[in-house]
């Protein structure tokens, strides 16, 4: 079977938490 | 009084602590239900932790499901629920990331044809530090074509 990357899984992204701390 | 929690949100995603990311997400969306960020931290958690039906109940408990749509395609191509999660991704606004789910997607399903177009789209139009990577799936699309 050939090489195939989840790139998806690496385009799951946290927001940005730094106006609500 | 969400600040401390939003703090220690924080600190736990920068720790990749992704069972307190869940944790302290639901301890915010107690307090604040509904609340985007909270929400966003809960789905993302869920799916780096593998857990995709979990993270579909999460999208499908928030005020506006449709904005996680990405994450709940990616979670529906995880669990192999491919026509699904092709579904959703086509009624996501169109991204290089929904368009990348979808190129995964479409290779999984063997509509191979469909996925290359995605694949130039993207070799032309996006770089990351993922290039390589895309190329080699690109060429593993080509192969199982052949
Ligand atoms: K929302």
């Amino acid at each position: 079977k050939p090489l195939f990357f989840d790139l998806a899984n690496h385009h799951l992204s946290f927001p940005s938490l730094e106006s609500r701390k | 009084a969400s600040f401390a929690l939003f703090a220690e949100l924080d600190d736990a995603i920068r720790d990749a602590n992704y069972a307190k990311v869940q944790q302290v997400a639901a301890a915010i969306l107690v307090i604040l239900p509904g609340d985007s960020a909270a929400l966003q931290c809960k789905i993302v958690a869920e799916l780096h932790a593998n857990l995709f039906q979990q993270a579909i109940a999460t999208i499908h408990s928030a005020p506006n499901p449709k904005e996680y749509g990405f994450e709940e395609a990616y979670a529906l191509f995880r669990q192999q629920d491919l026509e699904r999660a092709l579904t959703v991704a086509a009624a996501a606004q169109s991204t290089p990331r929904i368009r990348e789910l979808q190129a995964q997607i479409l290779y999984r399903l063997e509509r191979h044809e469909e996925a290359v177009k995605i694949y130039h789209e993207l070799l032309s139009s996006v770089q990351d530090e993922f290039v390589a990577e895309r190329t080699t799936n690109l060429t593993a699309v080509y192969a199982a074509a052949a």
